[in-house]
């Protein structure tokens, strides 16, 4: 099976049963890999009474058919269940290397079942698997589980992906850290849905993969190896020749904050400002200030990873410092603007295990309603809800990891914690996931993105604002420039994005930056025999985001319920680069449904659209 | 009066008296240190521009020092040169295509200090408002 090792290893906590099987080639041709291979192996085993939390909850660490092939920026893998946060389908997409250190180990993905009676964690090698006791684990940071099973099983080869505290304790926004012992990875953070939680809920505390001794030597079986050599050549001579390759090496992700405040983009005093110093929390300023190296994921040309020994007065673990999402949820929304301490905050977040997106907008959201004078000061019990006081913040991650005092309320997240005072709806969140760093009023096809993604308010499932705020149009698929602003002829170019970044999760390739759609085809095609090109790639991206478009509807997704946008979105900013700019997402949804061929009232893909999509069989 | 081609002579030194009366620009560039090539390739299908032409800015703490178009391209070394073809520059002065989107797009090339164009986001900006400020002809 070219591409793939034809195996998925199938563990059962309960039943301490562990087996291999071969993996389902019609699924593999139809659905590629990562998150898109997932979604059908679970759609034939979950339906919506399937406890997020419980041993039911099938856990499916997957990677894609480029993983381990040294196909620019494919060294990813995707975490997949129900997720907790939600209740609906759940992803999160990481980077290191542990999606093709799960494939030199023999295995295109891992399913995990059940729950383990005492704390554990799996020990994969090519040699064979192993349940292990984890207690010596236990409280650990996902940084140190990492390093302790390393030094227990003395083997600096191992990478770990491992939940810290928060996930031990069933925070909603758990998160799994992916890390190695290579002083220049990058950590690998599957961050959104709360797959920590999942793996916590399991007693699963660690997954330590060791492929071959000597990688060099493991070759993945491809198709047509002089084809795919050729095009893997032509991406990466334009990947190393890109400016935004450089752009990014340079000053990460976060660098391209100061250009994305001027538009707008990144919210400020929970999404109420349209102004701040952007410079002070910006990549730019890490660059020239606390940057002591770069990061990088397997076969990856960019290193946007930011390392950091140190920023002031602490000691990064890993040196692993701040990306842009995390600088922003801390900073501008907060009003905090010490590059130093939210460095520290966004570390910790990793550290203790949640993620920081959910975890900063939470606090933010806490401080926001204390403001307002709607959460008192006894319900905080204790804790510091101030504007600008990021030690006040800090110490709320730490709660919120732990379950201690008020973090335990701020782990349910910021829907559970409006609900809580009867003000939900001031909640910036879809879906009960909250929202990404990015102001849909700064790009208005962000509306429908972050109202019709699969998990809730992610950008990860079209980062449109890259089409439509930098102008960074795809014109091979159909995606056209468009004005920021623009309401009407807008969706087919967000349809066609959507379909081509769950492609990219499918595969699993980062968004930083891709390589050409011609040779990401032809890598895919070489490698897997697969009749794929740029006429029809979109196809498949079609095809698994209708899929999980059907899974969240047997799992009780109600479509005209959902897909709202939060009220301080629907009010303009009186200053900054949105332009008091306030997206119409009615009229972009209606557009949305016609291009997608669903049906309104539903929120249903139509027979017609499952028919030529291959899915009719799913709804029969 | 005829109006200024760009590029020429004529169209940079327009730009220079435009930055130079821009207060915004004056604020927004307050940081910037550095002086550059800009360089206006032939696109691949167009007469109008048969060779790459240069244009020397030195640009200073929110002024624009001295601008000239260049007809020895190694008589200074700059410490910017920021290059694209006609078409990508002609959509970058009628601000129809920002420059630091035009960077991350890859649509415009940049030799020099990554880190101190990205972070001085503003300065460009103004930039090209004072571009758009030129009643410019264009080479058709």
């Amino acid at each position: 099976m070219n591409g793939y090792i034809g195996r998925l290893l199938f563990v059962d906590l309960t039943t301490r049963a562990v087996t291999a099987q071969e993996l389902n080639r019609d699924y593999a041709a139809q659905f590629l890999g990562g998150s898109g291979l997932a979604a059908r192996y679970i759609y034939d085993w979950i339906d919506a009474g399937v406890d997020p939390l419980g041993p039911e909850n099938p856990l499916v660490f997957m990677n894609g058919p480029l993983d381990g092939t040294g196909a620019p920026s494919s060294g990813r893998f995707a975490v997949c269940a129900r997720s907790p946060q939600t209740g609906l389908w759940g992803e999160a997409i990481a980077g290191n290397f542990f999606g093709p250190e799960l494939k030199f180990a023999g295995y295109d993905g891992l399913v995990v079942r059940g729950r383990a009676d005492a704390w554990c964690y799996l020990h994969i090698t090519p040699d064979g698997v192993e349940i292990r006791d984890a207690d010596f684990l236990r409280g650990m940071t996902t940084f140190d589980a990492g390093d302790a099973l390393r030094a227990a099983l003395d083997d600096e080869g191992l990478v770990t992906a491992c939940i810290g505290p928060a996930g031990e304790n069933l925070v909603q926004y758990a998160l799994i850290l992916a890390t190695s012992a290579r002083p220049a990875a990058k950590k690998g953070i599957a961050g959104r849905c709360g797959m920590g939680a999942v793996m916590g809920s399991k007693n699963l505390k660690a997954i330590a993969v060791r492929g071959s001794k000597h990688p060099r030597s493991f070759k993945v079986p491809l198709h047509d190896a002089a084809r795919f050599r050729q095009a893997m050549l032509r991406a990466q001579k334009f990947l190393s020749d890109d400016m935004s390759t450089e752009v990014f090496r340079a000053v990460g992700t976060s660098g391209t904050m100061d250009f994305l405040g001027l538009l707008g983009d990144v919210p400020v005093k929970y999404w109420t400002q349209g102004q701040f110093d952007y410079s002070k929390i910006s990549g730019n300023l890490i660059a020239e200030t606390i940057l002591t190296g770069r990061g990088t994921c397997h076969a990856c040309m960019v290193a946007c990873g930011r390392k950091i020994q140190k920023a002031g007065p602490y000691v990064l673990p890993h040196a692993e410092g701040p990306e842009y999402e995390t600088l922003a949820a801390f900073g501008s929304l907060m009003l905090t603007d010490d590059i130093n301490i939210l460095s520290h905050i966004g570390a910790q977040c990793d550290a203790l295990g949640v993620d920081s997106i959910s975890a900063g907008s939470t606090i933010a959201f806490a401080i926001y309603l204390h403001d307002l004078g709607i959460l008192p000061d006894a319900a905080g019990q204790g804790a510091r809800l101030a504007w600008g006081d990021p030690e006040g913040a800090l110490a709320l991650v730490e709660q919120i990891a732990r379950r201690q005092a008020f973090g335990a309320v701020l782990a349910e997240g910021a829907q559970a914690l409006g609900a809580r005072y009867g003000v939900e709806g001031l909640a910036v969140q879809v879906n009960g996931m909250e929202m990404a760093m990015h102001d849909p009023r700064a790009a208005s096809g962000m509306a429908v993105s972050y109202a019709t993604s699969p998990i809730g308010a992610s950008h990860n499932y079209s980062d449109f604002f890259m089409v439509e705020t930098s102008g960074r149009p795809i014109y091979e698929l159909g995606i056209e420039t468009v004005d920021r602003f623009q309401t009407h002829d807008k969706m087919r170019s967000l349809a066609r994005h959507q379909d081509w970044r769950t492609i990219n999760n499918a595969l699993v390739l980062c968004f930083f930056p891709n390589p050409p759609v011609q040779e990401m085809c032809e890598m895919l095609a070489a490698a897997t025999g697969y009749d794929v090109t740029p006429e029809n790639i979109l196809t498949y991206g079609e095809r698994i985001w209708n899929l999980k478009r059907l899974l969240n509807l047997k799992l009780g997704y109600c479509a005209r319920r959902a897909e709202k946008l939060p009220e301080l979105l629907l009010r303009p900013l009186s200053e900054g680069g949105t332009e008091g700019n306030v997206p119409d997402l009615d009229v972009m949804l209606r557009e949305y449904y016609q291009v997608r061929g669903w049906d309104w009232e539903t929120g249903s893909p139509s027979c017609e659209k499952l028919e030529e999509l291959g899915l009719a069989n799913l709804v029969r | 009066m005829s109006k200024p081609v760009f590029p020429s002579q004529e169209w940079v030194k327009a730009l220079e008296a435009e930055l130079n009366r821009s207060a915004a620009y004056t604020e927004a560039g307050k940081n910037w240190e550095g002086d550059f090539y800009f360089v206006i390739e032939p696109d691949k299908d167009t007469a109008a521009l048969p060779e790459p032409v240069y244009l020397y800015m030195d640009l200073w703490h929110g002024a624009c020092r001295d601008a000239y178009l260049v007809t020895d391209k190694d008589a200074q070394k700059p410490a910017f040169v920021m290059s694209a073809t006609y078409s990508k520059w002609k959509r970058v002065v009628t601000k129809q295509l920002d420059p630091i989107q035009g960077l991350m797009t890859g649509q415009l090339k940049l030799k020099g200090n990554m880190v101190m164009v990205m972070k001085n986001v503003k300065a460009a900006q103004e930039m090209v408002n004072a571009c758009t400020r030129i009643d410019a002809e264009f080479l058709s």
